[in-house]
């Protein structure tokens, strides 16, 4: 039965294949590649939770896109299989074949359409608009918003609507993050998928504004799989026609009226005005450089908390002559060893996310979360350079210091620490190197920095090569003087032991 | 003349080796005293212990009032230690100026922290200071640029710059060729002469000549005066 029903989308596929693209078919051997492999790839994220394609208790994949996939591959004669990729990125990962097709929440949009093949929609949702139940604004349409801060999945459909609206929306990665910084008060208004609103965003604090206009969930793949692209969408027609589709999502009550507009949904096709501009203009150039000064201003405020902190905590640890100084110094090697040992993003997203949980009064800006974040990581690592350059400091050099009559603070303020941390200022200056290139890990607390600039552009512009390439020479303009310095402080340091 | 430090029944020993044993002396007003003893042989620890950078086993010491006890808990002695050293300097062999700080700044630093000196006059003091020890040329160069025996009397300078009534020197002429140690020495009997007590631990013979001072020796852990 396999066989045949292979045979026959293979024919399927060849006889109704679009007479533009028949050129394209002649060389297509895309659905010929997954009939003979014997299973479709299909790129899916995780992170985008329930019920989309999550895992349950078990760590089995589930969800309505998991059980569609099972009849697509029922359909084509082939097992399926998941391929996890950030939800972002599908696309580029699609391009490089990572998958075969994209099958995601993945929105039918021109500017989707124009960088990879659209398939038939297989869900129609509304982009929900939900607000506080306190919030102070009037909603009338989009424009309206001016002003405020709506967050949005990052280059998701409702992203680019808000966009066009010339609103400067907060671009979030998962779908629980930004209605909690709505009940938070970090972002005035949410703009996601009704199916997304309706899981994440119940909560008696929030309500729902507007359903602002509707979309469709379409399956994608490259541009030059036309057979692949005809097989998925004959699958699709048929799982549509039988009932299957709508029974699969009544058992993911996500079925309703709105879904019979799925029988006359046409595939979009790709507008003259969403054609992709190869090339970046001039407002993206100056994007990019508002980009990098968000990441030097971070770097640099994260790094003076870094250098403060990581002071404190490597004096902290100095055995002093004082009453439970013992105590003092197990507390700050504590917090080194816990700081250095558990990595930043965690900590990024434990400041942003976890500890609104505990307290109303912890609720931190983005920024203001990041710089904290960034800062006490790399203030474990300054503490451990300052560490090493006290003890590099002779032991004559605090005897001096002592004989003059001095305490021993004295003598660690005046003789020591000056010393310490001039040998101190090379490892310093190479931190800040890497501090800098660490600040692109806050886009996930919604912070635009400079590489988030880059993934943003890099939809836009449906490449990542022009755009990556300017990021990398933003990052290295600024990081190469810091090198220099580093390298100028090392020979001066040289020079003065000589 | 008046007894600048007293030192009474001080003993060190390491685990079963004893470095010195029941050391006691008497040093006065204007008087120089070298401690002489080869290489290896304790002077420098002893030198160490009578101003509280080491601590001795048993023994006590004695200086214009501050008492320093080997009984004393921890922070008596850190204590004690310190009000001693406002009164006891000391210039170790091998210098340790403060290699971020000029001549001109070494000089200035106990003043102005310990003493709570205002900075020009800590500066006057020590140029003048600097001037009268040979070295004001070098006021504002960094210790690196100095030679060992400039480094030397600017480190003599900033322990005169606390103006001590006893000052103890660890090998002061170690970097020097006999011309500059003939200098060194004369500045000693000068700085004696003005009423300073000087105990100088050396085992440069030609110093303890120059100096024509009370020579005491370290041998198998005891001090022996051995004459003028």
């Amino acid at each position: 039965m396999r066989g045949f029903g292979a045979a026959w989308l293979v024919l399927f596929a060849v006889c109704f294949a679009p007479p533009a693209t028949a050129a394209a078919t002649a060389s297509d051997n895309s659905l010929a590649q997954v009939i003979q492999r014997g299973e479709l790839r299909y790129g899916i994220d995780v992170q985008g939770g329930e019920p989309y394609a999550f895992e349950n208790e078990t760590g089995q994949l589930v969800g309505f896109e998991i059980e569609l996939a099972e009849e697509l591959g029922k359909h084509l004669g082939v097992r399926v299989r998941a391929v996890q990729n950030d939800w972002s990125a599908l696309v580029p990962a699609l391009v490089r074949g990572d998958f075969d097709i994209v099958l995601n929440g993945f929105e039918a949009t021109p500017e989707n359409a124009a960088r990879v093949s659209l398939s038939r929609p297989y869900y129609v949702f509304a982009e929900r608009l939900m607000a506080r139940k306190d919030a102070a604004f009037t909603y009338s349409d989009l424009s309206s918003l001016k002003g405020l801060r709506v967050g949005a999945l990052g280059n998701s459909q409702a992203w680019n609507m808000l966009r066009k609206q010339g609103l400067d929306p907060l671009p979030y990665e998962g779908v629980q993050e930004p209605y909690a910084d709505l009940q938070a008060g970090r972002v005035d208004a949410v703009l996601m998928d009704d199916i997304i609103a309706d899981r994440y965003g119940k909560h008696p604090d929030l309500r729902v504004l507007a359903d602002v206009s509707t979309g469709t969930y379409v399956a994608a793949t490259r541009p030059a799989d036309v057979a692949l692209r005809a097989a998925v969408d004959e699958a699709l027609d048929q799982i549509l026609v039988s009932g299957k589709l709508n029974a699969i999502l009544a058992r993911w009550h996500i079925d309703g009226p709105r879904q019979a507009q799925l029988l006359l949904a046409r595939k979009p096709q790709p507008q003259a005005s969403a054609a992709v501009k190869h090339g970046l203009t001039r407002s993206q150039l100056w994007l990019f450089l508002q980009g990098a000064v968000v990441t030097l201003l971070l770097a640099c405020a994260s790094m003076v908390l870094a250098i403060v902190l990581g002071l404190l905590l490597a004096i902290a640890r100095r055995p002093w002559p004082f009453l439970l100084s013992g105590v003092v110094a197990r507390v700050a090697s504590a917090y080194v060893e816990v700081f250095r040992g558990t990595p930043v993003l965690l900590q990024l997203y434990l400041i942003y996310y976890g500890l609104p949980q505990i307290s109303g009064y912890l609720v931190l800006p983005a920024v203001v979360a990041a710089i904290l974040g960034l800062g006490m990581n790399y203030a474990a690592y300054e503490a451990e350079i300052y560490r090493a350059g006290i003890e590099a400091v002779p032991r004559g050099q605090w005897e001096a210091a002592l004989c003059l009559g001095m305490s021993e603070a004295q003598a660690f303020r005046r003789a020591v620490l000056p010393q310490a941390m001039r040998i101190s200022l090379p490892g310093m200056a190479n931190d800040f190197i890497a501090l800098l290139k660490d600040t692109s890990l806050v886009s996930v607390i919604t912070v635009v920095e400079l590489t988030k600039r880059l993934s943003i552009t890099a939809v836009d512009t449906s490449g990542w090569l022009l755009p990556g390439l300017l990021c990398a020479g933003l990052y290295f303009a600024m990081s190469y003087p810091l090198s220099l310095l580093a390298r100028k402080l090392e020979a001066n340091l040289d020079k003065a032991k000589a | 003349m008046t007894i600048r430090l007293e030192v009474q029944g001080l003993s060190l020993s390491h685990g079963a080796k004893p470095i010195f044993a029941d050391v006691s002396f008497k040093v006065r007003a204007a008087e120089i005293i070298c401690v002489l003893a080869h290489s290896g042989a304790g002077k420098t620890t002893l030198l160490r212990c009578l101003n509280g950078l080491q601590r001795a086993n048993v023994g006590n010491i004695r200086a214009n009032g501050a008492a320093l006890e080997a009984s004393m808990n921890a922070s008596e002695f850190s204590l004690a230690a310190r009000q001693l050293r406002r009164t006891v300097g000391f210039v170790a062999q091998d210098r340790h100026l403060f290699s971020h700080r000029t001549a001109c700044e070494n000089v200035m630093e106990g003043p102005l922290v310990v003493n709570g000196s205002d900075a020009n006059a800590a500066q006057a003091q020590a140029i003048a200071l600097l001037e009268r020890l040979g070295v004001g040329a070098r006021a504002s160069a960094y210790p690196a640029q100095l030679s060992g025996g400039e480094q030397q009397r600017v480190a003599l300078a900033r322990a005169l710059a606390m103006q001590p009534s006893v000052l103890l020197l660890d090998e002061p002429t170690s970097a020097l060729d006999p011309e500059r140690t003939k200098q060194v020495a004369q500045l000693i009997k000068d700085l004696a002469h003005g009423g300073l007590a000087v105990v100088a631990a050396t085992h440069d013979m030609q110093l303890v000549s120059d100096l024509a001072a009370q020579v005491w020796t370290l041998k198998d852990g005891h001090l022996v005066c051995a004459g003028a």
